[in-house]
């Protein structure tokens, strides 16, 4: 006979899990309000969303006030784990949901947005980054992560393109396998350690003194493989461009930041320790990662013909340069990724917008792709106003200064300097040199050439509506004024990662 | 003091938004007169400040905020007003007013009125920025900033190909540069540990003497591509397709004399290292005898004054090369002032001859413009270093310096150009003014600027005259900023002769031109006089063939071997080495399956050669931990 | 002899190869999809032997999630496969490359 269980509930800190639950009540909320009333107008529930979105950060506002008294909190049987990091990232998570998700009214209509299946799809996904990033139970995390992962292949696919179809089975597919490297990883480590929980882990294999090195590379080698897979770090990264130019230039600008940043405080946690426990092979491999991601990317970046693409092969560059600051691991580098990611997000926010707006609902004759270079030739002579926001993103993501990545490059590098990987430094820097060519290629276009074909003129800006103009308008406020916010921001990451021990 | 301070700095800044707000509407003739009052006020603030310091104030710091300060990282971002920084102030503030007060009727007619403030304005805070910095990351800023307001201005007409051409020339040269600098200032924080002047400066003499060459060959060639020195000076002639203001402010009086300005703040540096200095002096004495040849014969009016910018430059290298910091910067600001008066001369004949630069196509403007010729011949005589204009003093220090520290080659190759320059520029000046009316053959009716012109050029006429007077002055302010010294001839024969041969030389210049240029039936070259056909004259009118040499040698090179990159290298050895890495891991397949991408069976192959490569380092580092004892006793055994 | 946990371990491993040679050797989706059930599944033979062997029910806890993201799993791929289905008439890889580069 079992014994009866009892726990009391004050012990399991339910409050843990309120950043969590308000997405996934909102979700449930807009299916059942379509179930009442379908036929509602879609801004609707864009509304809800934000408005659930909105009360997510207020519960993780109530979270990190809890945490600056009482430091990091643990609930829901230690299954739960609410520290600086995790709630760092959810911020950065809620608040690029929020800012991406006013980008589904536009003046065009795009189907899925009258479904109130995307919505709720969106939220679900939310609530599974959320719960990946506030856990260090292997079992959470890939629950989270397939949470959110299943949402994000059906949201692709619901832009109901062929290409959308194709990019969202490659993309699940791969996930798939992906999903199966990260198991196993996890049951090398359970095999080995007895525990599913990170820090136990740590705990007992810093105890034994790593005595089953090959077992633990092992399942190092998996659990990494899985991460590079969400990371998209070379040779995983296959599904990143196809993948961004299957799905809406608003849904891919997404995935470039949210999903990544769940996957980068995994990839903290998770290879962290073993960097510090003096793995010289674990640290190698990432520097092999992390350098080869940076460079080829940019170079495939090069000689791509669609600006979409070209953003893709650039957000894989991005990534490999942050994993460079989880494979240098000082306090100092994990706020120089958080840092980044948070002006990333504003930059990147506001160049696939700008891509967004000129999207048209069906191709010209004579079109193969929704946003080749020629569609933005001589954009300044019909449009410069929109011609110079593009340039000021592109701009800010070459890491021209004063502008925002400008300063999540320096702080980067000058961490790994500090950190004393001189030559590392070095590579980020020439890479950021190679990645101007390409950001500088669009702008020669837009400024410099004239017009191949006149029909673009009509096309470019024609999705534009008063919500992505506040949008845009809001990337180029944080993509300008970064310097202000920059100093301010770094106490206050720096602050919340320090306390977590990170 | 720290107020004026900051209206010197923002009031610039605040213009440009202003005008940046009206960018997409009509012209609005407010736009121009707000942001030229905008400017005044930096002008007047600098002006205060000036007196301040000249009173024995001391310079003034302000910290306006720190960009970052966390680790081993602390870039505060902050401004400096000391005697080097005042002095580029009252220069860029003064002319930029006059261009700003000038452009209102120049940009009369023009469509884009508002947005040509806006970046002229940038511009001016850019430049402010770049002077004012106490450290070499906001000099750097401001660099890129002009760069960028350059780019924006020279480019301002768009629509014209030529236009575009020559924003994009000179952006690209000086990215070239800009790297080296970026080079030179990464040197500087590796070794010092900071950007501060003060706290660099303090720590280069504990440097070793190799990296201080580094460092300043580096910083150097930022400086070449800024101010256009040879090899990367094509962009200086090709940007005068801006409008004529922005030639006179940007092309003349300030951008190109950042160089000058990084050389002249860095002189700490460049003084522990006489012999890069020396190549600078050289180099520049080079470019002032190569730029005035090419002067020569040019038939394009502002062409003509850019390569006398060239010209002057290379002057002001030499001087500062030479570790004569204090002359180099006093020709500059003289130069400032002659040479935005002569541009803006330039831009009345322009307007007056509907665009027309080809001077053998004007002469006899003398009557119908008589203030422009007085203007422009004034700024002629003070560019020829005639007594006792602006020109004769700073130009003259330079000879002396030359001359007092034994680089007689310097001094001659000086001393011919001071001669050269005097033909070129009364060349231009009798074809322009005197002779006959060759003009009403191609049908222009000239006609005088707007009075309101000419009174905002006024202060320059006034300044390109008796700035010299100052010297005195000018040199007791900078005196210790500068380590400056007195460079004196000691045998005052020698001296006399020197001056009095010199203006003779470049009387006897003036009077040839005016004698060849000034007489009647000139005709407009057509090609097929003697002197057109001779190779000389070929050599130098096609400006020694180097634009022809770097469009042949780098640029069709480059754009093919980018061409075979991408065909050759890219389509075929990169995809070939992909697909044939794949080929070897998965030769399980008897067929050749399509490797290429954008199949997802080879992208899931992908992945599993990631995990295998992984697995196969985790399985070695596995075994060789396991059997560590027997590896390292077989290593012994091999003797390793 | 007796079977213990080094058996069901190298079951695990054998089955998840077989796994991995599926998924990259099959060309039609319906078969890659199979195989990476058996990738999943193989986990949970492992996590179960291992759990057992340590007496201690988190192991089983992972492999019921494992199952239950499987299903759900399957039930999003098997989703997008018949909407492919339905516009291509075929569900061979080979066709879905339409981008690339």
């Amino acid at each position: 006979m079992l014994e009866p269980v009892n726990v009391s509930l004050e012990s399991l800190n339910l409050m843990t899990l309120a950043p969590m639950l308000i997405p996934i009540v909102g979700a449930l909320l807009i299916l059942v309000v379509d179930l009442f009333k379908s036929n509602i107008d879609k801004s609707l529930y864009v509304m809800l969303s934000i408005l659930f979105l909105f009360t997510d950060f207020m519960a993780l506002a109530g979270s990190s006030s809890a945490f600056m008294q009482n430091g990091t909190l643990l609930g829901l049987f230690d299954v739960m784990l609410v520290d600086g990091l995790a709630i760092v990232s959810q911020f950065i998570i809620v608040v690029a949901s929020m800012l991406f998700i006013p980008l589904a009214l536009t003046s065009k209509r795009f189907h899925e947005f009258s479904y109130p299946e995307f919505f709720a799809l969106f939220l679900f996904m939310i609530a599974g980054f959320q719960f990946m990033v506030a856990t260090d139970n292997l079992i959470l995390i890939f629950v989270g992560l397939e949470t959110a992962s299943l949402s994000l292949y059906t949201l692709i696919a619901m832009h109901n393109r062929e290409k959308s179809f194709e990019a969202a089975v490659k993309y699940f597919t791969m996930g798939a396998l992906a999903a199966g490297f990260y198991s196993f990883g996890s049951m090398i480590f359970y095999a080995v350690t007895g525990s599913v929980e990170i820090n136990q882990i740590a705990t007992v294999l810093v105890a034994n003194g790593f005595s089953d090195i090959g077992f633990v590379m092992v399942g190092f080698a998996f659990i990494l493989a899985s991460f590079a897979f969400k990371l998209s770090l070379v040779p995983f990264h296959t599904w990143a461009p196809d993948v961004y130019e299957g799905s809406s230039a608003a849904m891919a600008g997404y995935m470039s930041i949210v999903p990544k940043i769940a996957a980068f405080i995994v990839a903290m946690r998770f290879f962290e320790f073993l960097i510090h426990s003096g793995l010289v092979w674990v640290e190698a491999i990432l520097y092999v990662f992390v350098v080869v991601t940076m460079t080829a990317a940019n170079l495939w970046a090069l000689v791509q013909t669609d600006v979409k693409r070209m953003l893709a092969y650039s957000s894989i560059s991005h990534a490999g340069f942050a994993m460079a600051a989880v494979m240098i691991g000082t306090t100092q580098a994990n706020t120089a990724l958080l840092l980044y990611w948070v002006l990333f997000t504003f930059t990147n926010l506001g160049s696939f917008s700008m891509l967004w707006i000129s999207r048209q609902k069906k191709m010209l004759p004579g079109q193969n792709s929704d946003h080749s270079y020629e569609k933005f030739a001589g954009l300044v002579q019909s449009s410069p106003m929109a011609a110079t926001i593009m340039a000021l993103f592109m701009l800010s993501l070459a890491g021209v200064p004063p502008f925002a990545l400008f300063w999540g490059k320096m702080y980067l590098i000058s961490a790994a300097v500090t950190s004393g990987y001189t030559v590392l430094a070095l590579i980020m820097a020439l890479n950021s040199a190679i990645a101007g060519y390409y950001y500088l290629k669009l702008i020669v276009y837009m400024f410099m050439k004239d017009p191949v074909d006149s029909r673009y003129e009509k096309v470019i800006g024609s999705n534009l509506s008063l919500s992505l103009k506040t949008i845009i308008g809001i990337a180029a406020v944080g993509t300008i004024f970064a310097f202000i916010a920059v100093d301010p921001l770094l106490q206050a990451i720096g602050g919340f990662v320090y306390n977590s021990g990170y | 003091m720290e107020k004026y301070l900051y209206i010197a700095l923002f009031a610039p800044l605040v213009s440009s938004l202003f005008s940046a707000l009206f960018t997409a509407q009509k012209k609005k003739q407010f736009v121009g007169v707000i942001a030229s009052l905008l400017i005044f006020t930096a002008f007047a603030s600098s002006t205060v400040l000036l007196v301040h310091i000249l009173n024995g104030g001391e310079p003034i710091h302000v910290t306006l905020m720190t960009w970052m300060a966390t680790g081993g990282l602390n870039i505060p971002f902050g401004f400096v007003v000391d005697e080097v920084s005042v002095v580029m102030m009252m220069v860029v503030t003064l002319v930029s007013t006059v261009v700003h007060i000038y452009s209102n009727g120049y940009m009369d007619h023009d469509k884009s009125f508002n947005r040509f403030f806006a970046w002229l304005s940038a511009f001016v805070f850019s430049m402010m920025v770049l002077v004012m910095s106490d450290n070499y990351a906001g000099l750097f800023i401001g660099w890129e900033g002009v760069g960028l307001c350059s780019w924006g201005l020279i480019g301002f007409w768009y629509n014209k190909e030529s236009a575009t051409w020559a924003a994009n020339e000179a952006f690209i040269m000086n990215r070239i540069a800009d790297l080296g600098m970026l080079i030179g200032l990464f040197l500087v924080y590796w070794n010092t540990g900071t950007l501060q002047y003060e706290e660099a400066f303090a720590a280069f003499p504990g440097l070793d003497h190799a990296t201080l060459v580094w460092i300043g060959i580096f910083l150097f060639i930022g400086a070449m591509g800024k101010s256009a020195q040879f090899p990367l000076h094509t962009w200086l002639a090709d940007a005068m397709e801006g409008p004529t203001p922005v030639s006179a402010l940007i092309h003349a009086a300030t951008m190109v004399t950042a160089g000058v300005y990084l050389v002249i703040r860095s002189h700490p540096l460049y003084d522990l290292i006489p012999n890069v200095g020396l190549f600078i002096a050289s180099l520049g004495a080079f470019v002032a005898i190569f730029a005035a040849s090419m002067a020569l014969v040019n038939r394009d009016m502002k062409r003509i004054i850019a390569y006398s910018t060239l010209s002057q430059l290379g002057y002001m290298f030499a001087a500062a090369g030479l570790g004569a910091y204090w002359v180099a910067l006093f020709h500059l600001m003289a130069h400032a002032f002659f040479k935005a008066l002569l541009f803006l001369g330039a831009g009345n004949v322009m307007h007056a001859m509907h665009d027309e630069l080809d001077p053998f196509k004007m002469g006899a403007l003398k009557e119908k413009m008589k203030w422009t010729w007085i203007m422009m011949t004034i700024a002629s005589f003070a560019l020829a270093g005639v007594f006792p204009l602006a020109g004769f003093y700073s130009k003259d220090a330079i000879l002396e310096v030359g001359f007092v520290e034994h680089h007689y080659i310097i001094y001659t190759v000086l001393l011919v150009t001071a001669g050269l320059t005097a033909f070129y520029s009364f060349r231009l000046v009798a074809l322009i003014f005197h002779g006959e009316d060759r003009y009403t053959l191609f049908g222009i009716h000239p006609h005088e600027a707007y009075k309101f012109m000419l009174w905002a050029m006024s202060p320059l006429l006034i300044l390109a005259i008796i700035a010299g007077a100052f010297q005195h002055t000018f040199f007791e302010l900078v005196e210790e900023a500068l380590n400056a010294v007195h460079y004196h001839i000691h045998s005052h024969v020698t001296l006399w002769i020197m001056i009095i041969g010199t203006q003779a030389f470049v009387l006897a210049s003036i009077f040839y031109a005016y004698k060849k240029y000034a007489r009647k039936g000139i005709k407009v070259p057509d090609g097929t006089s003697e002197t057109e056909q001779s190779f000389l004259y070929k050599l130098l009118y096609n400006q020694y063939y180097i634009p022809y040499f770097y469009d042949e040698y780098f640029v069709k090179p480059y754009r093919e071997l980018s061409s075979i990159f991408w065909k050759k290298v890219d389509l075929k050895v990169v995809d070939a080495t992909v697909d044939g890495i794949a080929k070897v891991l998965y030769s399980t397949g008897s067929a050749t399956r399509g490797m290429q991408s954008g199949n997802l069976s080879t992208m899931l192959r992908w992945m599993v050669v990631g995990l295998v490569v992984l697995l196969m380092i985790a399985v070695a580092v596995g075994l060789a931990a396991r059997y560590s004892a027997e590896l390292s006793q077989f290593l012994a055994g091999l003797g390793v | 002899m007796e079977i213990g946990l080094n058996h069901y371990l190298v079951l695990a491993t054998i089955l998840f190869g077989i796994g991995l040679y599926g998924v990259m050797r099959r060309k039609n989706l319906l078969m890659l999809f199979f195989a990476t059930e058996i990738l999943l599944n193989s986990v949970n033979i492992g996590f179960a032997a291992i759990s057992h062997y340590y007496a201690d029910l988190t192991g089983q806890m992972f492999a019921f999630f494992v199952i239950a993201i499987a299903a759900s799993e399957v039930a999003v791929g098997l989703g997008l496969l018949i909407v492919w289905y339905k516009r291509h008439n075929s569900i061979d890889l080979d066709e879905m490359s339409v981008m690339r580069g």
